[in-house]
């Protein structure tokens, strides 16, 4: 298990600093640089080359790209993701001042993909013939509904009839747990929906796999009840590789609230994405972009530790 | 000798007692046709290309004629889903739409197909420092949030329909790369590999003429899987105003636009998001039958 673990540890630092590589040049593909893309071709046409150059030199842009890139590196290990060019903020701290909301957000959704998700895969999964057909057809369709449809859909039709659930507002969980989790629900089923299907999908075929096994024949030929059954054998065993699929949602999570987000005007980290896409202030979308993936890694990484911890197989292979 | 015959009265054997790929080729034949997801599916991907080919036959307005209605008219008789904002046809925009869906979503996919079948024959084949340098390469690029890493790479390039199809196929290589190389791993390892390797083919021969054709089958269903998926990212950058510009027709700006007449126009918002709904759903059920078909064990 330690091999296991100063394993899936060391592959980390490639990664990660693979991340911040690709984290930097994706600001680098501007065309031009980013000082021009932020001042905007109207202002450039009005500007002389000299104050374009001071800019630029202000920036730190007209050095090496691989000295910009140590440069910046080297504020990101510090813990300095740098400041923002148009909302003059400080990067890292907005960040984190953020992360609170999404990471309820988040968790929320998930929580509502399992309690719908997984008794849905289940049916699917135990029943055949018209059940399993009907679900099949259920999260071929739910899985291509988008959130931002849900998310309409709930507050043409819903929102109206549901006065007591706010919208368009956002209260901190510890200022008011109940008014938040009410603001919190239209966001989550938007995008719980979605990983409802996914979950629903993966336990059906996780329970299908766990159902041909032969300590699940013995145990009927036992003569236990078909509930025991699932209850006591099955269930344990597809539980786990649907810890793994929801650990690797974690992007697609974090995706969904960006849109989410900015239907609900709830200020999260996704909304500081579109914020800074619609200011052309990306030192804001690049640290974003850096800190979600850095995050994606490391919750993937406790999910794989997770998994090999409850199904000492895996680390063995 | 005594010929078995299948129950379709196809003789299974030749008469040498090995079975005829004829009687495999018709067991595959009269699999498909019974797998209904797969008829279903492809019945409505066949809707969606014609209703995009036929666009100009099918939509009575031009998407792009302004003042056919007045502004956000209701449905009626002679504009079915009414008007936009501009008084386009709404329907003709919904038409014209699946045109930009599919220009940007087949393509991409198509050329993430080209990029991952590379990267995943070159990983699994030769193996060792390669693969290593490869699969943690898209690691990386797996590790960011699809759509987050869709926007800033849109945002800086600009929204047009050639950066949305560089980037999706960005996006869905990394993940084609994964689905073809786990394949290659185990094909890489039979005889018939080995057998051509020792009789002197070279390894791009190996791959291509032994190599691929028996991993093809899992690439085509996740082809038909990141369309869908396609077909929603391009969706989503559009409603966030990063998809094609105007005035083309788009479905995922129209659904963002119906955000401000959801109490005046409550029609507005549906039309869209059921044609996104509809198109990505046609390709999953398409990819799920798809994928029924080549392994019946999955089902």
């Amino acid at each position: 298990m330690t091999h296991y673990i100063l394993s899936r540890l060391a592959l980390l630092v490639p990664v990660t600093i693979g991340i911040t590589l690709l984290s930097f040049l994706v600001i680098k593909v501007l065309p031009g640089d980013l000082a021009v893309a932020m001042i905007g071709q109207e202002a450039l046409d009005q500007m002389s080359p000299e104050v374009l150059a001071q800019i630029r030199s202000d920036l730190g842009l007209d050095r090496p790209i691989h000295l910009q890139y140590l440069d910046w590196l080297a504020g990101v290990l510090r813990g300095d993701f740098g400041k923002s060019l148009v909302m003059k903020i400080e990067i890292l701290p907005e960040i984190l001042r953020r992360l609170p909301l999404t990471a309820e957000l988040a968790v929320l959704s998930v929580a509502f993909g399992l309690v719908f998700g997984a008794p849905l895969g289940m049916l699917a999964a135990t029943r055949a013939g018209v059940w399993d057909w009907v679900t099949r057809l259920i999260t071929s369709v739910g899985v291509g509904v988008p959130s931002f449809f849900v998310a309409t859909l709930l507050l043409l039709y819903v929102a109206p009839h549901t006065p007591w659930i706010p919208v368009f507002t956002f209260v901190p969980i510890t200022e008011d747990p109940i008014r938040n989790l009410l603001i919190m629900a239209f966001p989550a089923i938007s995008i719980g929906s979605g990983m409802a299907m996914t979950v629903a999908e993966n336990t059906r075929s996780a329970v299908l796999d766990v159902l041909e096994q032969d300590y699940v024949m013995v145990a009927r030929a036992k003569g236990l009840h078909q509930r025991a059954v699932i209850w006591r054998h099955v269930l344990k065993n597809a539980a786990i590789p649907i810890i793994s699929i929801l650990g690797l949602q974690t992007g697609f999570l974090f995706s969904g609230t960006i849109i989410i987000e900015t239907i609900f005007s709830l200020p999260g980290m996704g909304k500081l994405v579109i914020n800074g896409i619609n200011l052309r202030d990306y030192p804001v979308v690049q640290g974003v972009l850096l800190f979600t993936a850095v995050a994606v890694v490391l919750i993937n990484l406790v999910t794989d530790l997770l998994y090999s911890y409850v199904d000492p197989r895996i680390r063995y292979d | 000798m005594k010929v078995s015959l299948s129950k379709d009265g196809v003789p299974v054997q030749r008469a040498d007692g090995e079975a005829r790929p004829a009687f495999y080729r018709q067991r595959a034949v009269v699999a498909l046709f019974r797998n209904r997801m797969l008829l279903v599916g492809t019945g409505m991907v066949a809707v969606l290309v014609l209703l995009a080919i036929f666009a100009p036959q099918v939509a009575p307005h031009s998407p792009f004629e302004i003042g056919v209605g007045s502004s956000m008219a209701s449905p009626s008789r002679e504009l079915i889903m009414g008007t936009d904002k501009l008084g386009r046809d709404l329907f003709a925009r919904i038409v014209y739409g699946s045109r930009t869906t599919l220009l940007v979503a087949l393509p991409s996919v198509a050329l993430s197909l080209v990029i991952g079948l590379a990267l995943g024959l070159t990983a699994g084949y030769l193996g060792g420092r390669t693969d290593q340098i490869i699969m943690r390469g898209l690691d990386i690029f797996m590790a960011f949030p699809g759509l987050l890493l869709a926007i800033a790479i849109v945002s800086v390039l600009g929204p047009s329909i050639p950066n949305l199809l560089i980037t999706i196929a960005v996006l869905y290589s990394p993940g084609m790369a994964r689905i073809v190389r786990g394949p290659v791993l185990s094909v890489k390892e039979q005889e018939f590999v080995e057998a051509a390797r020792v009789s002197g083919a070279r390894d791009l021969r190996i791959i291509s003429r032994h190599v691929l054709p028996n991993v093809i089958s899992p690439a085509i269903v996740q082809v038909t899987l990141s369309v869908s998926r396609a077909i929603l990212t391009e969706s989503a950058l559009s409603y966030l105003g990063l998809g094609a510009p105007p005035p083309s027709p788009s479905w995922g700006e129209m659904l963002s636009t119906s955000r401000w007449f959801l109490t005046t126009s409550p029609w507005y918002a549906l039309f869209p998001g059921l044609a996104i709904v509809g198109a990505a759903t046609a390709f999953i059920v398409m990819g799920n039958g798809l994928r029924d078909w080549i392994d019946p064990r999955r089902r």
